[in-house]
Parts: C-alpha cells; structure tokens; sequence
C-alpha cells in the first residue's frame, strides 16, 4: 500500500508581480503539489486570468536549490487562462531533488504569444513551502524515540561498535544516510517483480552499492532487497555519521584516553566539555590505516520540546481537526431526525434552545454528561466501560476516506472501500461487548441480534460495492466519485439497471447495519427495553446513541459518494472543479445537499416503517439479498463487456427517465391523493371569558 | 402454523413479495410525506406549546364543563352539607358550630389532593348560581377552568375556603332563586394562593383549641358532666312548652336543628322535620345531618324532658341513641 | 421475508427472562416470566395481580351513585362502558327508567369511546411492531374524541358521565355539529391508516399466521369482544343481547376473515377493529340523527335507592362483553358486586399461544389482544 498523503488546507501563497516593461503584472499564486514526485501533474496557478491557453510556455524555477545551477526551465502547457501544468520528469528530479520543501524560489511563467514573450513572475520573497507532515520529519521522530528508549550514548550517537582487544573499538554498524531513493527508483522500476537484486543495485560500480551495504540490508539474506527491508533505513546521518565517522573505522582514543573497551568510552564521555574529541584510525587502500579526528558533541540542539511530542502533537491536532465535527454531525443530525419526525407526525418538535431549536442536542448532551454513571454490580468493569469508546472507533475511522471535496480528503487510499467496509463492521465489536459485559439478559438479547445482523449485512453490502468498484476500476473513494458527473444520468444509480438495483440493496444492508428502522432490532425499545445499552447511564450512554446517528451521516455520505455522483457539480469537469477552489467549495455544498437528503429519505423511513422480526431479517439478508447482489454484480459485468458504451450511455438517460422520473410521480400522485383526504379540522369550543 | 395458504400474504411468490414490499413502502412513505407537506402549510400543528406558547392561556380554551380545582362560593352556601355527603371519598370537612348565638360555619376545607374530579358534590349541591359569561347555570360548590396542581408541597392542595380561626354565616336563599355568583375560577385562584397561608394557621388555631381532640364526635357531646349540664340547660326551656305544639317546634328548631334546610332527612325544610318528629310522623329524632351528634342529641333530650323525665334519666337515652347512629 | 416454519423442540438450555412488571410493551405493570432458547420461547407465563385496587370492595363501601366514578378506573381507556355497565346493572335492580334522550347520549358516548380506545389499541399495536408514526396520527384523532368529550361531561378520561337513572349532562349547544363535523373528518382518512400500516408488507409479515387463534379455542378461553370476532365467532352484545336503544340503529358485526394469513391470527384482531371503527362511525350518524326527535329529559334522578335483591347487566366494551352483577340488601350501598372484563381472560391464551413464538411475536400477540392492566386486576 503506498499512501500520498494530499494536503487539505489550501495553499495560500501570494505572490506580487514583479516590475518591469516587458513583464505585465502577475500574481503567481500557487505552486501545487509542493512536493514533487516524477509523474506527478504540477500546476502553477495565478489569482487572475493571465495565461493564454495554447501559447508555448515554460517555467522557470528560479534560485532553487540545486547542485549546480540556480534556475530550471521546464516546459509547461496552459490549461486554462489561470493555469500551467508541467510534469515532474527525471530531468527535474535530477536537478532540484525529490521533493521541493521549503524553498525560496520564484515562479516565472513565459509564454510567446504572436511572437511577444510574456513573462509573468512570482515574487522573490516568496516560499513554497507547504509540507505539513514530510516523511523526513516521520523518520526523525522515529529516530528521536528510538534515542529515548535506547538511552545510551551509542543510541545517540548512531553507531554500534565491537571491542578488539588491543586496537580499539571497531565500528560494526552506524546511522548514515543512503541514498535511499535511488533504492527507490531501483525497486520501481525493477524488471523482476518490483525487488532490487544484487545484479540491479550495481555492487561496486560507480553509482552503486556498497556490497557491505548490500549485505546489511539484505535482512532475509537471499541475495535480494524487498521494500521493507529499504523502508527501514535512515534518512539521515546520525550524530557519528555527521562528525565524520564510517563503518569500519576503529576508535582507538576518546578525550585523550584510550579506549581498549566500550567501558572507557563510556568513561572519557563523563566530561563537562560540550564536545568529545575522539581519534579513530581508517582502513585505507591496502593495509593502511589513516588516522582520522573529529569531534562528536555531548548533547544534541538546544531544542526544547524533542521532536516525537512536536510530531504527537501535531497528529492530535491533525485528529482534532477531523475528529471535533463528528460529534457535532451527529448532533445536528439527532435535531434534524427529531425535526423532521415531528413534522412527519403532525407535532412541532424542539425549538427551544438556540436558534430554531438547532442546539437541541448541546442540551441534551450536557444532560446527559451531568448524569450518573451507573453500573451495575455484575457487569463487567472493564468491558462494560471501554464498549462505548470502541463504538466511536468505528464510525470515525470512515471519516478518513470520505472525500468531500477533490481537496477535501484526510486519505485518499487505493483500498478505500475495502477499509470503509473493514472499520464500519469494527461497531459490532462494542456492540456484542457491551451487550454481553452488561450481564442483561435484554442487553445480551441485543448484543446477539446486531451481531447476527451486522455480519449478515456485510455481505450484500459488500457484493453491491463490488459492482461499483467493477464499474470504475479502483478501490478509491476519489477515483469512484471522478468517474461520475455531475448530472443524474452520470450517476452510477442509473448506470443500469443492475446498479440501480445494487443502490437499493447497499442502502437498505447499510441501513441495517447502522441498526435502523426497519432494522432497528438490537435497540428495539417495545422488545428489548433498549437492547446493548439497557444498562447504560450517562455519558457511557449517550455515545451508543451519537455513534448510531454518525453512522447515519455516513450511510449518506458513503451512498451519495458511490451512487449519487459525490460531489460532481452538473456541467462541470472533475478536471475543471480540481482547479478552482470555489468551485470545490461549490461540490462540497453539492455533496452535503446529497447527504442531507438521503439522512432525510433515512429519517422518513425510520418514522414510516415497522420493525422487522429477526428471523424475517435474516430472511431477506440470505435469500433475498445475498443473491440479487451477486444477480446485480454479474449483471453490472455483462452489461459492461455486452454493451458497448455508446448504448450504455444512451441508456443511462433512458434508466433516469424510466426508474428515476417514472416512480417519483407516481409518488407525487399518491401524496397528492392522501392530501385530498384531509379535512382540517378544529373543535375546540367557542373560546370563554 | 403455516398450512393454511388462505390469506393473501401466503400467496404472494418470491417476486410478488419483492414487488409489494416495494408498493406498500411508497404507499406508506408517501402518506407521512403528505403528512410533512401539511405540516410544511402549517396545516396539522395539533400540539400546542403549553404552557408558555399558547394563544390563549389553557384555562381559558378549556369547556365550560371541563371538571378541574373545586371552588366554593362562601357567600351562598348555605351549610347544608350535601357536598360533603356525597362524596365518595370523603374530601370535603365542614364544620358547623355556635358562635356568638348563631350557627357558623368554622371551616370548609377540600382536599383537592384527594379528589377525583368526578363532579358528584356539585350535583348533590341545592343552591343554583350563575356566573358571569357562563352559558349554563352553575352551583354555590361547582368545578372550574382552573387544572395547574402541581406542586412540591402536598398541603398547599387543601383549599380551605374559611380562614382558619373565622367563621361564616351560612346564606338563606329564597325558594327557586339562582344567586348570581362571581366568575367562576376566581375564588379558586385566590385560595389556592392561600392555601399555604392558611395551612400554617389552621396547624396554630388547632393547637390553640387542644388539637384535634376537641373537635371530636359523638363520644364528646355525651360526655356524662356535658350531657347533663346541656339536659339542665333545656329543662326549664322544654318544660313550659310540654304540650305547646308551636312553642316545641320552635325549641327544637332553634336548640337542636341545624338550620340549613338541607333536605338531608327528607323533609323540606328544618322546621317542617320539627313539626313531623312532633306530630309522630317522623320517629326517627337522628336524620339532622348537618347538626349531625350534637343534633342528635339535642332533640332525643328535648323529647325525653317532654315525656317527663328527669335530666339524668333523659341524659343516659338520649346519650344512647347519639352513640348508636353516631360511631 | 417468506413465512417461518419453526419447529420447537425442547433442545438446550433454557433462559428465564423477566419482561414486566415495568417494560414497555406490557400495556401497564403486567409480568411475563418467559422461558426462551435465545430467541424462540418455550412458555411465557402472565403473572397478574401488580394493579389490583378492590374495585369490587369499595362498591360495596360507597353509595351507589358514589361508586359511578370508581368504574372509569375500571377500564381507564373505555371508561364510558364501564359506566354503562355500572348504571344499567343498578338501573335493572332498582327497577328505574332511562330517558330516551338519556339512552341515546349513552349510545353515542359509548361509540365515540369505543372508537378513541380502539385508537389506543391499535395505536399501541402498531408502536409494539417498531412504527411509531401510525400511534401519532391514530391518537391525534383521539385527542378530537377527547375534545368532543370533555365538552360533553368535562373530562378527557375518566369521563363519569352515565348516571343511575340516565346521563349527567346534555349535549351542549352546538355539540352535534362538532360531533358530525369530526366524523366527516374521520371517515375518508380511516383508510389512510390502512395505507400507511395495515397493508405495509413487513406489518402483515409480522402479524399474519401469527398465535391463531380458533374459533373453538376462543370461546374456549373465553375472550370476547373484537378478539373473539377476530377469530370468526359472530357475537356482539350490542346485537345478541340487546340494550339501550341499540336495536333501533343498523351496523354491522365485523369478524375475522383471515384476509391476510388465517381466521384469528394478529392481522384479523388488528384488522377487526378498523373495521368496527367504520360500524362506530354509522352507528354515530344514526344516533346523532335520531336523537333530535327525543323528549329534552335525559336524567330521572332517582329519590330513595335502597334496592333490594341482584341484577346483571352485559355491555359490549371496547374490550368485549363487560358484565357487572349487583346485588342489593336494601341499603345505600350493594351487598355485593362483580365486574366481568375482557383482558383477565385474554390473558390466559397467551400462555398457550405463546409457545414456539420469538420474544418478538409475544409483544405483537400481547397487543393483539389489546390488553389493558387495570382491567385485568382491578
């Protein structure tokens, strides 16, 4: 699996024009992506309408950072009248690296244009610089922590030394960097299978490897290089390495002592002096030995705070971001489901705390806090209080592969749906946790029916998935919802009929598996007082019912983002709105329009329908759904390799007209119809006094 | 259970099923859909935001016969004690005493913790009342508008319509008058306000009297040293009048009858009750409910002076009838 | 979704479950000591008795008049019939008239209660099943009943209405036109109901083919009213056994037809009642209309009531044949009454029918029958 983590926050770079006749004014302002990779699409974009689409252009990267050179001219293309894309190639890699962090740069454009050249450029004191989490800054950490655990000098200093009696302490192993990408490309672009055997790491050649190093590396020992085992190297020097010391060197002295043991290392380190001078003698070619001295230091920057609580800190922060709204979402939906059920039912619902009512939830929420928690004798303590916590697991992990927006995504994963459906089926765990720790018969009784039932529903909610993931060919959330439009025949609802079909029975195993009427078995309030969580008080309670309406919010977002088009807007490219970002503000709206009106169909069933029995619910799981999924998969496939896409398209339009605009008047009709049953009616009598 | 294949639901097939769950979910959504549309027209509010939201206040949009607090109008009742008679289940004291010469009552008290709200007092009540803006005619005992008893403290729902300590002059009304009364609702407003008030008195002015002792029943009228003291009491009142129909009738009636001309004994009026036990056709001297053992009393000492009898000897009959109807 | 064959066998262990007195579907504080194999049920025994208040005991302490109210806590959801009961009971011991007014206003405050408590019934039916929706509209029009109610007599539940002799008040002014505009109101949505729960697939799939009930077993068990008709015995007391000034008006008895699973299963009971709600309705009409051409007297209070001897009288209650005997020793008060209800001997056959159910099926068989606990125990 490897995981591009994109950057969500927006790049906000601004940049001034810079003076001159021949050069018009020009805001560059924004270089994306800013880390750069070979393949990659790197756009330059400006505030306003300059470029001209079709003009030979170039770009020109100017005092970057580079061994030889102070600029870089690529060719680029104009996509549109604010953009320029130009790809990242091996020639660009060579000449400013891999990534492009934190570099002071300016950004020219030039395009020739009826012979004219225009030149548009960013201005100088400009960085771009947008790396929130660089894999450097992984690997330091890592390192950093394996100095805290290891706690030794030698752990500090990244080297692993042998005693040889007599002459000193002989370097066996130490922390130095390897240019680990080349391992990279070399494993990319392997001709066996994607590993890097001796013959492709080119041992001894110029450019090549080390065979000591080879060998090293080679941790399963068979002569081959597998990507954990290059995964696992450093990144950078260690202390040793960066005074100056190799593999293979032998310390002979330390602090003018000499040092025969690890011992009398540890004992000349015992000094005040900021730095230990230590001498070590080199093999060189043939039997010489070259006397080399560097000085390593005692203690490592004047920082503060150590590198691993600024890296926690940050991914608590980075958790914050996306965690804190959940249970907001979840709140406004319990408001939205009690508004709607009131309405549904001829009453008025909460509209007392804050505006409209919408912060019903707060209260009730802090009700809720300020309650007892109480539990019972016989439950199991442990069990019964960490069931909750886990539910929430579960829920929010979905969270990470929702895109909702071409920006708006915390992690495009490959296996997107393949997670998306591993953690949603994480909740039965609480479920049957707590229901068994709280040693309820009713709650057991509960705990047993979400387990029977969630496990069932995987099935066919997984079958119909696949018939989407067939269709697009990539298990990602991202790509999924590219391969729609924006308009409702793009959508995979209409696709055909086998996925029209396949909408209705995720939706509906979705349902059930997020424990909703008509599946609202396990809580069933009339049978099972309030199943798994009967015994649950105060806060311990309230997550039980925030997750279940989370998982509302997810059920709307994961339907709308599979079958509804996600957030295409109509007439839009995917293409166009990953260049604009109000337009990507736009889908995002688009997408949450999607969302609340499937919470609202989810709401409406819940208020509409009855409650299955469990056997029935069982039934229409394994003979009724179970096979019209697998009918709908084959379908999905034999329509795609029968068809060809010029009918497939057309009939798309035609599967809107006939399943999508055909049974929405026939409904309109029938609430027409109940409406002409109504008489109003008041009979209170005549008002007194 | 399952060879019969008579109903419908066993005769659907595998896509049968399929097709009418379909249709009978639309169907179904699309009812609480219309409902919703409804709702959207601000047609089908049927909850009202009581308390605080409502148009009008509740009390007021309620009927006219709606059965809530009990309230009675002290300015005509006329201590008859019907209301407390009938019903059923015993909320309702009053208590009629002598005060400075004349029959008073000393308290009325409704425990409207107690009651039922099943409206039989105000049926049992003679005295006719009309209110202002009421459609039909009411009664001096009668239900009101008013429902809110909430409370946390249980003694603030014994409505007490005399202040603890005072006393009122039960009303005379005419033959087939209806009173004109006030608003109906008022007066219940205004004790239960004071019901609190009047709790802690009512607790003080029983301590005053020796607690609840005192006001006890038939044991303490026949009390020997009472019973005689009141038995010397009528003999030179009885005694003249022996064989005088009306001079009787008018010590029995200002001696021993209540007054109230309740028509608990069966005859209409106090004085009509005297005239029969004196002419012999009514032999039972215990109907005077109202004046209840202290009535009792009175008249079975009245007749057994008249026979002639000492007071000592007329003391011990009349003593026994009291405890023989009043237990 | 297609029907479930179970077969019971005594196999495993077996669980106890407690359900009641304090749980949401036993309509009021009703136990069931279930015995379960996860979720099918061996037995479900009713243990009765937690709302037992001596109604009858405290008939014999208070007057007759007095006792009128005591029997709205008799069936608390149809308190009209038991008054009903209660005053005809009296009425035929000390041998008194009822005004022909008095008997229709008894009529139809019967209806318009018949009609409110078989909303509470299938209200409540439809909720133990998971819908919650249908219990909001059918109490809605409940509350309509309720209003027209409490203009009548004053009170939205225990209503104390019928007295010995005939009925407490008259129709108030304009009442009839209310009474007629809410049933206008009422019969073109009863089949909205219908709509919305009655022919819903899951409901039917719930509720048919379950706990059938013979006609044999229920005359049996001696259930009567609606459940009884449900199993397709044709009896109603209204018809069969005549009173008041029913024989005078035309409805129909509807029984169980076993339209969607077998004569007598949930579906029938459910199902009977809409269809007595349409007779309710018609017989409300009828009476609405007839009752303009009566005299304006509609209670002889009666003067002295010291009966003597013992007398019975038979309503038809929402809940089924109500039966109270009253007998008198020539005091204020009975010497001795017995109130008959429906609920204490549907509860019997839920021991019996019980068997092989899932836990489910026990609450939709307990709302079927449309129990309500005081009624048990009183």
């Amino acid at each position: 699996m490897k995981c591009r983590c994109h950057r969500f926050l927006p790049l906000l770079l601004l940049a001034a024009s810079c003076g001159g006749s021949a050069a018009p004014s020009a805001p560059i302002r924004d270089l994306r992506p800013t880390q750069i990779e070979r393949g990659d699409k790197i756009t330059v974009e400006a505030a306003n309408s300059l470029f001209t689409v079709g003009a030979p252009t170039t770009i020109i990267l100017n005092d970057i950072h580079t061994d030889g050179g102070s600029a870089v001219t690529i060719p680029g293309r104009a996509v549109g009248r604010t953009r320029v894309l130009f790809d990242a190639d091996e020639r660009l890699e060579k000449q400013i690296g891999v990534h492009l962090i934190d570099v002071p740069t300016t950004v020219t454009v030039e395009q020739e244009v009826q012979g004219q050249k225009l030149r548009y450029t960013s201005s100088p004191t400009d960085k771009f610089k947008l790396d929130l989490f660089p894999r450097s800054l992984r690997r330091m950490a890592d390192r950093a922590a394996s100095k805290v655990s290891g706690g030794t000098i030698w752990s500090w200093l990244g080297l692993t030394v042998e005693e040889m009696p007599g002459v000193g302490l002989r370097i066996t192993d130490i922390v130095a960097r390897i240019d680990k990408d080349d391992l990279f490309r070399a494993y990319e672009t392997a001709p066996i299978d994607g590993r890097i055997t001796a013959q492709e790491a080119r041992i001894g050649q110029p450019g090549g490897m080390d065979a000591a190093e080879f060998a090293r590396l080679d941790h399963n020992h068979n002569q081959v290089l597998e990507a954990a085992d290059i995964e696992e190297l450093p990144e950078e020097d260690g202390v040793a390495a960066q005074a100056g010391l190799r593999r293979g060197d032998v310390i002979v002295s330390a602090g003018g002592k000499p040092t025969q043991r690890t011992a009398d290392f540890a004992a000349a380190w015992e000094t005040d002096e900021p730095e230990v001078a230590v001498k070590a003698k080199r093999p060189a070619a043939g039997n010489a030995w070259t006397d080399v001295t560097v000085s390593l230091p005692r203690y490592g920057k004047p920082s503060g705070i150590p590198d691993w609580v600024i890296w926690a800190l940050f991914m608590m922060l980075a958790a914050a971001i996306v965690a804190l709204p959940v249970p907001v979402i979840g709140g406004l939906v319990v408001v939205w489901e009690r508004k709607i059920s009131a309405y549904m039912q001829s009453r008025i619902g909460p509209n007392r705390v804050g505006p409209a009512g919408w912060l019903q939830w707060l209260a009730d929420g802090l009700k809720l806090l300020m309650k007892e928690d109480v539990i019972p004798t016989d439950a199991d303590p442990i069990l019964f209080r960490i069931s909750p916590y886990l539910a929430f697991v579960g829920v929010f992990l979905v969270f990470m592969v929702l895109p909702f927006s071409g920006w708006l995504i915390v992690a495009d994963l490959n296996i997107g749906l393949l997670f998306l459906l591993s953690v949603t089926s994480l909740v039965v765990v609480s479920i049957i946790m707590g229901g068994w720790s709280s040693n309820s018969k009713w709650s057991l009784l509960g705990g047993m029916r979400s387990a029977a039932q969630i496990i069932s529903y995987e099935l066919p909610a997984s079958v119909a998935l696949l018939s989407i993931a067939t269709q697009t060919g990539s298990l990602s959330t991202v790509s999924i919802v590219r391969a729609q439009g924006g308009m409702p025949w793009d959508w995979y609802l209409f696709n055909s009929p086998f996925t029209f079909c396949a909408f209705f029975i995720y939706f509906i195993s979705a349902l059930a598996e997020g424990n909703r009427t008509p599946f609202d078995l396990p809580e069933a309030e009339s049978e099972l007082v309030a199943g798994y969580f009967t015994e649950y008080s105060g806060f311990r309670f309230s997550l039980f019912p925030l997750v279940e309406w989370v998982n509302v919010f997810v059920i709307g977002a994961v339907t709308s983002m599979l079958f509804l088009g996600g957030w295409n807007i109509p007439g839009v490219s995917a293409q166009q709105q990953d260049a604009n970002g109000w337009l990507q503000a736009v889908g995002f709206g688009i997408f949450l329009v999607k969302i609340i009106a499937l919470i609202f169909v989810i709401i409406w069933v819940r208020w509409t329908l009855p409650r299955f029995r469990v056997d029935q619910m069982m039934n229409l799981c394994w003979k009724y759904f179970i096979p019209i999924s697998f009918a709908c998969f084959l379908g999905t496939l034999m329509w795609a390799w029968l068809l060809p896409q010029a009918v497939q398209y057309g009939l798309r339009f035609a599967w809107f007209i006939l399943l999508g605009l055909g049974p929405l008047v026939l409904f309109v009709k029938r609430v027409q119809y109940n409406r002409s049953r109504y008489r109003d009616l008041n009979l209170q009598q005549a008002q007194f006094s | 259970m399952s060879d019969a294949k008579a109903g419908l639901a066993n005769q659907r097939g595998y896509f049968g099923e399929i097709i009418q769950s379909a249709k009978s979910i639309m169907e179904g959504m699309s009812v609480t859909f219309a409902e919703l549309t409804r709702y959207v027209e601000g047609k089908n509010h049927t909850t009202i935001q009581y308390p605080d939201r409502t148009a009008v206040p509740v009390a007021d949009s309620l009927p006219e016969r709606y059965r809530g607090f009990l309230e009675v109008d002290m300015d005509i009742c006329t201590a008859c004690k019907a209301c407390e008679r009938d019903c059923p289940i015993n909320c309702i004291a009053i208590d009629l005493d002598k005060v400075e010469g004349t029959r008073a009552m000393t308290r009325f008290d409704i425990d409207m913790g107690k009651c039922m709200y099943c409206g039989i007092c105000v049926e049992a009540c003679p005295t006719d009342a009309q209110a202002p803006s009421d459609e039909e005619q009411t009664k001096c005992i009668r239900m009101t508008r008013e429902f809110e008893a909430a409370t946390g403290n249980f003694n603030s729902l014994t409505f007490r319509f005399i202040r603890p300590g005072d006393y009122v002059v039960p009303y005379k009304p005419k033959k087939g008058e209806v009173v004109d009364t006030r608003r109906r609702g008022e007066i219940a407003r205004e004790v239960r306000k004071k019901a609190a008030e009047y709790n802690a008195l009512a607790c003080d002015w029983a301590l005053q009297n020796g607690g609840v002792a005192k006001s006890g029943g038939a044991q303490e009228v026949v009390k020997e040293d009472v019973i005689i003291a009141r038995a010397k009491e009528l003999e030179p009142l009885v005694r003249p009048v022996a064989n005088d129909q009306k001079g009787l009738e008018d010590v029995l009636y200002n001696q021993a009858l209540a007054q109230t001309d309740c028509e608990a004994c069966g005859w209409p009026t106090c004085r009509d009750y005297a005239k029969a036990m004196i002419t012999g056709k009514d032999g039972e001297f215990f109907k005077c409910e109202p004046g209840g053992a202290q009535s009792t009393r009175d008249m079975n000492l009245i007749f057994q002076i008249r026979l002639g009898k000492s007071a000592e000897e007329a003391a011990k009959a009349a003593a026994k009838v009291t405890l023989e109807h009043h237990k | 979704m297609s029907e479930m064959i179970f077969t019971y066998e005594q196999s495993g262990e077996e669980m106890t479950l407690n359900m009641g007195p304090q749980h949401p579907s036993t309509h009021g504080v009703i136990r069931f000591i279930i015995k379960t194999d996860g979720e099918i049920m061996h037995e479900a025994i009713p243990d009765v008795g937690y709302l037992h208040r001596s109604i009858e005991h405290i008939a014999e302490k208070c007057t007759y008049e007095g006792f009128m109210p005591y029997t709205d806590r008799v069936d608390y959801v149809c308190a009209m019939t038991a008054n009903h009961t209660w005053a005809m009971a009296v009425e035929k011991l000390g041998d008194l008239k009822v005004p022909e007014r008095g008997e229709y206003l008894r009529v139809i405050s019967d209806e318009l209660n018949r009609v409110s408590s078989h909303c509470i019934a299938l209200g409540a039916m439809a909720m133990d099943i998971g819908a919650t929706t249908p219990f909001m509209y059918i109490l809605r029009e409940r509350e309509y009943i309720n209003d027209l109610l409490e203009q009548l007599c004053g009170a939205r539940l225990t209503y104390n209405y019928h007295r010995v002799g005939g009925v407490g008040w008259d129709m108030p002014s304009g009442w009839r036109d209310r009474c007629l505009k809410w049933i206008d109101h009422f019969e073109p949505i009863i089949d909205e109901y219908d709509r919305l729960i009655a022919q819903n697939e899951l409901f039917i799939k719930r509720l048919a083919n379950l706990a059938v009930i013979t006609g044999e077993e229920a005359a049996g068990y001696g259930l009567v009213g609606p459940n009884l008709r449900a199993s397709g015995v044709d009896f109603d007391v209204r018809r069969d056994v005549p009173y008041s000034v029913y024989p005078k008006l035309k409805f129909n008895v509807p029984i169980g037809k076993g339209l969607m699973g077998q004569v007598g299963d949930c579906w029938d009971r459910y199902y009977v009642r809409i269809e007595e709600w349409k007779e309710s309705v018609k017989i409300l009409r009828q009476a609405l209309d007839q009752i303009q051409a009566t005299e304006p007297d509609f209670w002889i209070r009666p003067k002295k009531l010291k009966p003597k001897g013992d007398a019975h009288a038979r309503v038809e209650a929402a809940r089924g044949d109500m039966l109270c005997y009253v007998a008198g020793d020539g005091g204020t008060n009975a010497y001795r009454a017995r109130f008959r209800t429906g609920s204490f001997n549907a509860m019997k056959i839920i021991q019996v029918k019980s068997k092989g159910c899932m836990v489910a099926d026990l609450v939709a068989l307990i709302a079927s029958l449309d129990i309500v606990a005081p009624e048990i125990d009183r």
